[in-house]
């Protein structure tokens, strides 16, 4: 009997112990008999969070001290007073040595500005010094001066925490995403009397949805002037190597935030965006790695140069708008790859040894690098991942002057990738 | 002893655990199926297909605005959209709509390859078109898994899987379903039942196939009725159509009248009784039944009938029609040629009093929209959530 | 030992399915709730063209469409909260439940400032309430039952479809002010998507608790999935007192939801009688008003005091500096603690959340004079509790709180 009674005891013990440990399972700091499965349960969660369901809060926490606002000053402006603007970034690097942060933002953002204000998520703002800005790609590079020195402290007690880069060409369609940014809205003037326009840009919130879709630069400017009929001045160009469509909801003053995946890693910069009844959560946002080589080569040889060949394949250079081009493509679907172009200057304008231009207005190329590509984007990624000094191999078929009926060539072109230095708003490649 | 002990402990252990584990799969909407609308995505978009469509000649219709909202005033040469292979790969299943006018139908597969399709038939009512595709000797189409939506739950987690405006690149909302209706939602759908979810939409989702978080198509993506009020067939009805229009039924039926389930606020405008005595058995039952008449179609069966706007309709054959559900589910399995009788309320000219009435209509097959006034005015009418189309 | 390892293989073996596994709580959230949240028509029919009814002139026009707002049953006996436009001027209210069905309904009381309604209807089954989250945020350790991030779903009459349900995620919880400038504490920001006709929506967390109400979206509707909602214990506080005026039959004058408010304007923030601009305490300012150097970056400057005020009957002047504060309840117990004044923020969230005869604390700063003031909350006199009688609301002076 007093077996029995022990053993139900027992049970009923056990039970209550795990029950309590059941009931704080978010917590889990509980029962001694929980202690391994926390372990594991932990460790799975570091390393590979979206497998084990971690939840988004957690991602937010963890990330939130690297999330900033910026608001660029101007100061040539008479009143240096309150500018209800500004937008999102966020810091990836810290130097406790020099007390500097560096940070990423939208050009459009503060580009403009030699000097920005950037305030971080507990309210304290530091002096933001323009490093370097690229419009082409929306980039600007922050140096953030005067951070405290932190390094002793444990992660909880920092006040800024950089963010970890992610590798945006990893990014699966449908995947997880998660916006952290300062959406601004006439709501969030007065909350603060003392400073009406504190709270104008609704600091660090959170948005999630998923990762839609990768539109060409052709594709995302076309879906702009969808959005705002607006003459389109081809703003980006070819300089991305695609964009991030996302239906993560993103308002005015989340550019220049960071779009997070589900290990709380940067993919995307989010900088553009717009929502209507038949485009709904219609957003973009520019792919880390894009800016990640913007960072490198400004902090390692003060410039910024992508790989280029110099010739239009996309389009023909005299097309000016959105409109012209979906016309030009509904009335004549390419089958080839024809160069309408050859730009001044460029590679494919250097004069070959029979002193005429390597590449010519006209030409059809029917292989690069003995490979064959099935549309002009995939030939622009090509190009758009080589490294700069790369000798290319051409196979062209050209129109014989005589003829007029083409032929290829007998002997492949061979074109060094040259460097793009002047990010227009062009789509040569 | 000991041994026993431990035994029981870990019995109770074991059961304690049993109950803890349920505590711990706890996740919110976004967190578990954080991957799986990725994996939903990779696995179904080898099976989506872009649509494109060439019409008989350049149209300016409004019925096509949203699409030339895209591209300017100018004529419009086709439609673009999304479908997605049926459970029999030769057959392409898409949203009625984008074959409207189609003299050339195009389906382009994610890897680019274009291919020329049939129409086979359409039912504007579903919203289901049924495409064939010559897809050539040498390639395999594959189906998507389809699911079941009799199971559909409130609160899912769904997402689109489709088409971009290019036709070319595959794109994924994602969302939940927001309400699984049985109320019609316009005057020209028949369904008894219609999705509707908040995963993003856009116009060129159209026929997009809807999916669940393991990747089972559930449904189509058929129209939007708001910001993130989206709509869309359930994949039950898809199959049920599909496989109609497939096996050669495809005639539409026409009533001709456009109606809405009674409402307080119709009874309290005086345009129906309160209480009524429907089955004759000397009790005036409270008025919460009947597809109530707003507009009758000129030159309809309904219309040939002597229907007549403000009848409240409460019996069709045999079927009393005490809710939506009673209306759409009798009405969609009419058939051309079918007798109905239709019973109803109308109040007298002359005593005032509600009678009442009954007729009997011969359902006939529907005509080409263009040849009917209602389609003329009709096209670019906006959403409402009430009316029903018999 | 053999045990130990036995019961930590055996809870490793139970627990791994079912992380693996996972359950969708929206969707049993959304089963749980979906028949407590109803639809509200707060207009009478809505007419199009009616050409007259004996010659059945009808026409197309008289789709009789109704415009629903949203509300959440309170109470099992019909009690049922919701927004407080459309339901001010009601004459005719009908409220749909989830199942289709349609109910009278009468409205209980109104307050227009916190932007609540209640109404009843007359059921004659029970119907099924929602069931509130009890803890709410705790001004003195800055802890909220939730977190940003926190998955939530909103259910409501969206764009007119009744019952929709839409998810997303906590974007946010800040102090802001309600669509009629009265600062809260806490308020929620979220991503789910919400549309005309979901005023008066709950919100719901994983538990599937209410958590808050709607009050308004971002960028007036106009900006994408921005939508604010009030934290559900103001909107309960509100409930209840109309609930109880209605109960007790008292009449407009003896009946008033609290709203309290002391009267005092501070400077910063207020607009100058000059030339309207919005005034900052500057350096200046506390220069010429000679305020210690040490005061420099605390206390709350006010411009003026409301005549007939707590503020003023308890003895503060225009001009006087406050402080610090220190925050009592009637029964003498402590609801702030001391503590300097930094951010009039602070303050107005004190005087938001204070109860009924909540003694306030002063450390005032008068002509070089530092002494104490106690000042006892009062009724703002701009609101009064209706009961299905429109009118009696003035405006809400948002400057003075």
């Amino acid at each position: 009997m007093r077996k029995l009674l022990l053993m139900a005891a027992m049970a009923v013990l056990g039970a209550a112990l795990l029950g309590f440990g059941a009931a704080r399972a978010e917590e889990k700091e509980s029962a001694a008999v929980d202690r391994a499965e926390v372990k594991k349960e932990k460790a799975e969660r570091e390393k590979a969070p979206e497998q084990s369901g971690y939840a988004v809060k957690n991602i937010v926490q963890r990330v939130k001290k690297g999330v900033i606002r910026v608001q660029g000053i101007d100061i040539t402006s008479p009143v240096v007073a309150f500018n209800p603007g500004g937008g999102s970034g966020f810091v990836f690097e810290v130097d406790y040595d020099t007390h500097t942060a560096y940070a990423i933002t939208n050009y459009h953002v503060s580009g403009h500005a030699m000097v920005s204000a950037v305030k971080f998520w507990d309210g304290a703002q530091y002096r933001g010094e323009m490093v370097a800005a690229e419009p082409g790609i929306d980039v600007a590079l922050l140096k953030i001066q005067g951070i405290p020195d932190e390094r002793d402290l444990p992660a909880d007690q920092k006040t800024i925490i950089p963010v970890t880069l992610g590798d945006s060409d990893q990014v699966r369609i449908g995947e997880f995403a998660m916006a952290m940014g300062n959406p601004g809205t006439e709501e969030g003037a007065n909350v603060n009397r003392s400073d009406p326009w504190d709270t104008f840009l609704l600091g660090q919130t959170v948005t999630t949805n998923v990762v839609t879709g990768r539109d060409t630069p052709l594709e995302f400017e076309i879906s702009i002037w969808q959005q705002n009929r607006t003459s389109l001045s081809w703003q980006y160009g070819t300089n991305f190597p695609y964009t991030f469509r996302v239906s993560v909801p993103i308002n005015g003053g989340n550019s220049g935030g960071p779009l997070f995946n589900a290990k709380g890693e940067v993919i995307g910069i989010n900088f553009y965006g717009g929502a209507f009844v038949l485009m709904q959560n219609h957003n973009w946002s520019i792919p880390i790695n894009i800016a990640k080589d913007f960072v490198t080569q400004i902090l390692e040889t003060g410039k910024f140069e992508r790989p280029w060949l110099g010739v239009d394949i996309i389009m023909p250079p005299y097309i000016k708008g959105a409109d012209q081009y979906v016309e030009f493509v509904e009335r004549y679907r390419p089958e080839n790859i024809e160069i309408y172009g050859v730009r001044k200057d460029s590679p494919a304008a250097k004069l070959g040894p029979d002193g005429k231009p390597l590449l010519q207005k006209g030409d059809i190329i029917l292989e690069v690098d003995g490979q064959e590509f099935k549309s002009p984007e995939d030939l622009r990624l090509y190009i758009f991942n080589l490294d700069i000094g790369t000798p290319v191999t051409l196979t062209v078929s050209r129109k014989d002057p005589n003829t007029k009926r083409y032929k290829k060539l007998a002997k492949p072109v061979v074109v060094e990738v040259g460097a793009k230095r002047k990010f227009n708003a062009e789509f040569s490649v | 002893m000991k041994f026993e002990w431990t035994r029981w402990f870990t019995g109770a252990v074991a059961l304690a655990l049993l109950a803890s584990a349920a505590a711990f799969a706890q996740a919110g909407p976004g967190e578990k199926t954080q991957d799986a609308v990725a994996a939903a995505t990779a696995l179904v978009r080898p099976s989506v297909v872009a649509i494109e469509t060439r019409f008989d000649e350049p149209r300016l219709d409004d019925a096509y605005m949203f699409w030339q909202a895209f591209r300017g005033p100018r004529p419009l040469y086709g439609l673009w959209g999304t479908g997605f292979i049926y459970k029999d790969p030769q057959y392409v299943v898409t949203a009625s709509f984008l074959l409207e006018h189609a003299e050339f139908i195009r389906v382009i597969l994610d890897d680019g390859r274009a291919f020329k399709a049939e129409l086979v038939g359409k039912n504007d009512d579903f919203s289901v078109a049924v495409l064939k595709v010559d897809w050539g000797p040498d390639l395999e189409p594959i189906s998507p898994p389809f699911g079941d939506s009799t199971n559909i739950k409130l609160g899912q987690p769904v997402a689109i899987v489709g088409k971009s405006l290019n036709s070319v690149d595959t794109f994924a909302t994602a969302g939940i379903i927001s309400a699984v209706r049985k109320e019609t939602p316009n005057a020209e759908e028949r369904t008894d039942k219609y999705l509707q979810f908040d995963a993003s939409y856009e116009l060129s989702f159209i026929g997009s196939p809807l999916v669940d978080a393991k990747g089972n198509v559930i449904g189509m993506v058929r129209d939007t009725a708001g910001t993130n009020i989206n709509l869309g067939v359930p994949i039950n009805e898809i199959v049920a159509e599909a496989d109609k229009i497939i096996a050669g039924e495809t005639a539409e039926t026409w009533f001709g009248v456009e109606t809405q389930f009674i409402t307080k606020g119709i009874i309290d405008a005086g345009y129906a009784p309160r209480t009524f005595d429907w089955n004759n058995d000397g009790k005036a039952e409270e008025v919460d039944f009947g597809k109530w008449v707003s507009y009758v179609e000129p030159n309809s069966p309904a219309d040939v009938a002597g229907l007549k706007t403000a009848d409240l309709i409460y019996m069709l054959d045999d079927t009393f029609i005490k809710d939506d559900y009673a209306w759409a589910a009798f009405v969609r399995d009419l058939k051309v040629g079918q007798l109905v009788r239709v019973k109803f309320v109308r109040r007298n000219e002359t005593s005032t009093k509600w009678e009442a009435m009954e007729t009997q209509v011969q359902i006939l097959e529907k005509p080409k929209e263009e040849d009917t006034e209602k389609g003329a005015t009709d096209k670019a009418k906006p959403m409402s959530p009430h009316g029903g189309m018999g | 030992m053999r045990s130990a390892v036995l019961l930590i293989a055996l809870s490793l073996l139970m627990t791994a399915p079912a992380l693996a596994q996972g359950e969708v709580i929206a969707e049993r959230v959304a089963a749980e709730v979906s028949d407590s949240v109803v639809s509200i028509n707060s207009n009478a029919v809505a007419y199009g063209e009616v050409l007259g009814f004996g010659g059945y002139e009808f026409g197309r026009q008289i789709r009789l469409t109704t415009s629903y707002i949203t509300g959440f049953v309170y109470t099992k006996n019909g009690y049922i909260i919701t927004d407080s436009q459309d339901i001010e001027n009601a004459t005719l209210l009908t409220v749909r439940l989830n199942d289709g069905k349609e109910l009278d309904a009468q409205v209980v009381g109104v307050d227009t400032e916190y932007g609540v309604g209640v109404v009843k209807v007359d059921s004659k089954e029970l119907l099924k309430p929602v069931k509130i989250i009890k803890s709410h945020y705790d001004p003195l350790t800055n802890t909220y039952p939730y977190d940003q991030g926190d998955p939530v779903l909103a259910i409501g009459n969206s764009g007119g479809f009744g019952g929709t349900v839409t998810s997303g995620v906590i974007s946010a919880i800040r102090n802001f002010r309600n669509r009629n400038g009265i600062l809260l504490p806490s308020v929620i920001q979220t991503d789910a998507v919400v549309n005309g006709g979901n005023e008066g929506c709950p919100l719901f967390d994983n538990q599937g608790e209410v958590i808050a109400m709607h009050d308004r979206r971002g960028g007036g509707g106009g900006m994408q999935n921005t939508t604010f909602f009030t934290p559900i214990w103001l909107i309960t506080r509100v409930a209840d007192e109309l609930i109880g005026c209605f109960e007790q039959n008292k009449s407009l004058t003896d009946c008033q939801v609290w709203h309290p408010w002391l009267g005092i304007k501070p400077f910063a923030g207020s607009l100058s009688p000059l030339d309207g601009q919005l005034r900052e305490v500057g350096d200046d300012l506390k220069m010429y008003m000679d305020i210690p150097d040490q005061y420099w970056d605390t206390g709350v400057l006010l411009d003026m005091v409301w005549q007939e005020s707590p503020a003023r009957e308890y003895g503060l002047l225009d001009h006087d500096m406050l402080l610090d504060v220190e925050v009592r309840n009637k029964d003498e117990r402590d609801i702030v603690p001391y503590r300097m004044l930094k951010q009039i923020q602070e303050l107005e969230l004190m005087v938001t959340t204070a109860s009924r005869g909540d003694v306030f604390v002063f450390g005032v700063l008068r002509n070089y004079n530092y002494f104490k003031v106690e000042v006892v909350v009062g009724q703002h006199p701009g609101s009064f509790a209706t009961q299905a009688e429109p009118g009696a609301i003035q405006g809400f002076i948002t400057e003075y709180f």
